[in-house]
């Protein structure tokens, strides 16, 4: 039997097709535009689709700048951050959850408590430190500062909180080690949470462009948000050309999101629905 | 296969420690959930933790397994203190009462597990997870992820979890109380026949007395951190030590009234409100042996044992409500305003009207079947 919808499922329909286009719409647009000219883009009244198509704003991102070493040290910073940050974010929230330790809440408090204070304002003494241990301008400074992420933390927490020990326990006396406990039992369980970790971090990293700006000087080091600012710095407003450069970057996220997404929905709605 | 010895086993948590049983005593150094435990389990040997919650028998079991801490006394298997050893180095495997599958394993995955942490060879492993599935009657879920399995099948698998290592102890901690009735019956039979399969020493804590009745050598009753008895399971039925014992080994429980234990001339008798009843040779003996005098007792007697009867030296009862279980009744009887219950064989039900609400019936009991219990204490005065 066809099942009969209600009319606030068809609005609910309505409603969120709405809010997919205007979601979308900017990125369709982004991508159109990248194959116009420079005087098409600027062109009154503005045009939707191409008139001249032209794969000329690709080529020329790589010719005006080293944009594939720029994508490769987004791809390589990102990564690592991702990595070291979710294992890092993983082990510290583990800790937090499952371990009893003096001061235990009091500590967790002062590392909440740090997740309050804008990057913004800690920026100066985080730069100063890395000028007086000499890492500024490496690759040093565009990773370690992001291995451990607070936010990680706490949603790791959060998720082994509600873990039953009863796992831990069966795991103990199966012989693991407590660091396997971790890596064998909690951490393969933890899942959905981790994948939306991943996505989470991978997206601070690579959407990052003040740390990077301000640490990093070697052109060789730029990651891919500030290699485009330096090509406005360059060569000015070029917007069909930065249209092109940002088609092409957003390719690693979308990509990363296609993976993990049903694992990401599954961990943004697990509290709610855990039993 | 292994001896497990618990000697004045203690276990105090800190005051800050959330056990939420209020029933526990508070001594100076927190609160205390076991008490002086001492135990011998001997090799092969089945024996049933038993008691309300609350009691202490889960706390004792993870003192065995080393997953909690034992605040005072010492605990060997095979002869060895392991007090300080880890759950991994005792030998000893564990079925939970939530059966602790790991999800994001399959069957197969979760039975191999403990094999692969002890890095056996993969003939090795398939051999024992192959023999172990097919004791339980799992071979064709062997694939398959927990979550699609039933509530029997999951405990089915984590006894297969436990039972492939071939284990000196194996611990079981209310494995089967997660299941319905009728799954609960079927597994313990299946459990009495894993026992005579495998050659281990089981340790096994429940609060269900039928279970531990069915299933063990030995039972040991705890309340409040402290053992009430241990012994098998016939003799803490015929001979409670005290009243909680009494009152908690049997279905339905024993009936309690106040009576007067009266000495006269090297014999006994006890009263209870009109009626007498004489004390035979051996009761009488054990209670002289005591030095017990003249005195007002709790007086205990099971259900089943009371019978039905007319004449004077009877208690004159009403029926509240009749319970029909097919081959014998529960009359829920009314004795002056204390409630009893009497088991009466359908056979021997000759007059049906005994069996309505209002209907009055009068009962006694045999001498030997009756129990007599200090005022004071609780204590069974023979023993």
């Amino acid at each position: 039997m066809k099942k009969k919808h209600s009319l606030g499922y068809w609005l609910m329909f309505v409603l969120m097709t709405l809010i997919a286009f205007v979601s979308f719409f900017p990125f369709f647009w982004m991508f159109l535009s990248s194959f116009k000219t420079q005087s098409e883009l600027l062109s009154m009244p503005p045009t939707f689709f191409p008139n001249n198509f032209t794969t000329a704003n690709y080529t020329q991102v790589f010719k005006q700048m080293p944009f594939t070493r720029y994508y490769i040290n987004s791809l390589l910073t990102s990564g690592l951050n991702t990595l070291v940050g979710v294992i890092s974010s993983s082990l510290i929230g583990y800790v937090f959850a499952k371990y009893d330790f003096p001061y235990k809440n009091v500590i967790f408090l002062v590392v909440l408590a740090c997740m309050m204070i804008p990057y913004e304002t800690l920026m100066p003494t985080v730069y100063k430190m890395m000028v007086g241990i000499k890492w500024t301008n490496s690759y040093k400074v565009l990773t370690i500062p992001y291995f451990v992420n607070i936010f990680g933390i706490f949603l790791m927490r959060q998720f082994y909180l509600d873990l039953p020990d009863d796992y831990l326990e069966a795991a103990e006396v199966d012989g693991c080690s407590q660091f396997e406990i971790w890596a064998r039992i909690a951490m393969p369980m933890a899942n959905s949470t981790t994948s939306s970790l991943v996505i989470f971090l991978f997206m601070a990293s690579y959407n990052s462009f003040m740390w990077p700006l301000i640490s990093v000087d070697s052109r060789k080091l730029f990651t891919l948000p500030v290699g485009i600012a330096s090509m406005i710095w360059d060569r000015g407003n070029q917007y069909a050309m930065l249209l092109a450069a940002a088609s092409m970057i957003i390719v690693p996220v979308c990509i990363l999101f296609a993976f993990m997404q049903r694992k990401f929905i599954e961990g943004m709605t697990s509290g709610g629905i855990k039993g | 296969m292994a001896t497990v010895t618990l000697k004045n086993i203690r276990k105090v948590y800190p005051k800050s420690h959330n056990t939420n049983k209020s029933n526990l005593k508070e001594t100076a150094d927190g609160v205390l959930a076991v008490d002086d435990f001492n135990l011998e389990i001997n090799d092969n040997e089945f024996i049933v933790l038993v008691g309300p919650s609350g009691c202490g028998k889960s706390t004792t079991l993870r003192m065995v397994a080393g997953l909690e801490e034992i605040t005072g006394g010492e605990l060997y298997i095979d002869d060895v203190l392991v007090n300080e050893v880890a759950p991994k180095d005792r030998d000893i495997s564990m079925v939970f009462q939530n059966y602790a599958l790991y999800p994001h394993m399959t069957v197969r995955q979760n039975m191999e597990f403990p094999l692969k942490v002890q890095k056996k060879s993969r003939d090795y492993i398939d051999k024992k997870v192959e023999e172990a599935a097919e004791i339980l009657g799992i071979t064709e879920y062997l694939d398959r992820k927990p979550k699609a399995l039933s509530g029997g099948q999951k405990q089915r698998v984590a006894i297969g979890r436990a039972i492939v290592r071939e284990p000196k102890v194996l611990l079981m901690d209310e494995p089967l109380s997660n299941l319905d009735a009728k799954l609960r019956n079927q597994m313990r039979a299946e459990i009495l026949k894993l026992r005579k399969r495998i050659n281990t020493t089981f340790i096994y804590v429940t609060h269900d007395q039928t279970e531990a009745m069915t299933l063990g050598d030995r039972i040991v009753i705890m309340k409040d951190g402290v053992v009430q008895q241990t012994g098998t399971p016939q003799e803490v039925f015929d001979s409670p030590h005290n009243l909680f014992v009494a009152g908690f080994i049997g279905t339905p429980q024993m009936n309690f009234y106040d009576g007067r234990l009266v000495e006269d001339k090297g014999r006994y008798h006890v009263e209870i409100k009109d009626m007498k009843v004489a004390l035979g040779k051996e009761k009488t003996e054990r209670l002289k042996a005591n030095g017990v005098k003249s005195r007002d007792v709790t007086v205990g007697v099971r259900p089943e044992h009371i019978v039905l009867s007319e004449g004077e030296n009877v208690l004159r009862s009403v029926v509240d409500v009749s319970e029909m279980m097919g081959s014998v009744v529960h009359l829920h009887v009314n004795v002056d305003d204390q409630d009893s219950i009497i088991i009466v064989p359908t056979i021997q039900l000759k007059d049906r009207s005994l069996v309505k609400s209002g209907a009055e019936v009068d009962f006694t009991f045999p001498e030997d079947v009756i129990h007599l219990f200090s005022k004071e204490t609780g204590n069974n005065l023979e023993y």
